[in-house]
């Protein structure tokens, strides 16, 4: 159990697809700060990528052998992402942002292609999710900080928010050294 | 927010993965390529898919061509060019489709102009990356983060200049 908490928080935190991969970022608008719309839009996101990455893990354990040489798992993965995203779509204005089923497919990719046994993957891909809510949690509670505080004029918005993330990711690649401990 | 930040903010959303995800200078050539000829053919294909009047209809076509350009791109680099997608690295299809969906709302005009800054500035920073590791052995992603928000921040001068003007 210990070993499999361990893989959720290397999901989570050490290998977070948002602040090591620069991934699914997103700028809150002010109308969308309500803390309870902001937890619904990460636990939906949350949810749809391990989704994903569950679907990945499934089609590695269930699909043919010559699955793992065959060209067309990016394509299948792409698709698989895309529906899984379009459906979640329904229950929330998620189609506002626009790189999501990029950050599906990043989790199907990584998910389907480690060395790991299934319930590692399960894991592995719950903890992605995880860590993609908190990094929206985090990117919603920066930007209402960021638009409160005065900033140089050529900095404001769009590089402020950046350099804020870029001191975030910072706090958070104390975290990847748990990916070497699991791995 | 302004046009000039939400486009600003788009840039930096798709420049982000190209810098961290990919490995290496040659296979930020072959994104910068792919991306630019991407960006051309699904303009293609939006074209005449604007004239269908379903709209379950057009979004498919609009999202079947998609799926073409990025699963087809990273086939024939994977038979033609071996050793470029290798540089590019294991999320070379993921980095593609960011940037292709961070644009797609935007018109053909904006799309010309910012394909050249973010192909430019893929390279630029890339080579700014490589000349970093030589020092350091390796670049963190925050530090990362921090050079595209002072780019970024350089951009937004020229824009209020109107020395690049979108």
């Amino acid at each position: 159990m210990t070993e499999l908490l361990l893989v959720f928080a290397v999901g989570a935190l050490g290998g977070n697809l948002v602040f090591s991969g620069g991934l699914g970022l997103r700028y809150f608008l002010p109308s969308e700060r309500t803390p309870g719309a902001v937890f619904a839009q990460a636990c939906l996101l949350g949810t749809l990528i391990a989704l994903a990455a569950l679907f990945s893990a499934g089609l590695d354990i269930y699909a043919p052998a010559q699955w793992k040489a065959a060209y067309y798992r990016t394509a299948v993965l792409l698709c698989g992402s895309f529906l899984i995203y379009k459906a979640g779509g329904h229950f929330s204005p998620l189609r506002r942002f626009d790189a999501g089923p990029a950050l599906l497919f990043a989790a199907a990719l990584v998910t389907g292609t480690g060395e790991m046994p299934f319930p590692e993957k399960v894991f592995y891909g719950i903890g992605t999710g995880a860590g993609a809510a908190i990094a929206w949690i985090l990117s919603a509670g920066l930007a209402e900080r960021l638009d409160f505080n005065r900033a140089p004029k050529p900095l404001k918005s769009a590089p402020i928010f950046f350099i804020a993330v870029g001191l975030l990711t910072l706090a958070f690649h104390y975290f990847a050294g748990l990916s070497k401990m699991c791995f | 927010m302004m046009r000039d930040d939400e486009l600003l903010f788009k840039l930096g959303f798709a420049l982000m993965p190209a810098f961290l995800l990919i490995p290496m200078p040659e296979g930020a050539v072959l994104l910068a390529f792919c991306f630019a000829a991407g960006l051309l053919v699904w303009q293609g294909v939006l074209s005449p898919a604007g004239k269908i009047k379903k709209p379950f209809l057009k979004e498919t076509a609009s999202i079947t061509g998609l799926f073409l350009i990025v699963a087809g791109t990273d086939l024939a680099c994977k038979i033609f060019l071996p050793a470029l997608r290798g540089s590019a690295g294991f999320f070379f299809p993921v980095v593609l489709l960011n940037g292709l969906l961070i644009f797609k709302n935007e018109r053909p005009e904006v799309k010309s102009k910012l394909c050249p800054v973010f192909v430019f500035s893929l390279l630029g920073g890339h080579l700014l990356i490589a000349w970093g590791e030589q020092w350091t052995g390796s670049v963190n992603p925050g530090a990362v983060f921090l050079g595209a928000g002072f780019f970024l921040a350089c951009l937004k001068y020229c824009l209020q200049k109107r020395w690049l003007k979108i």
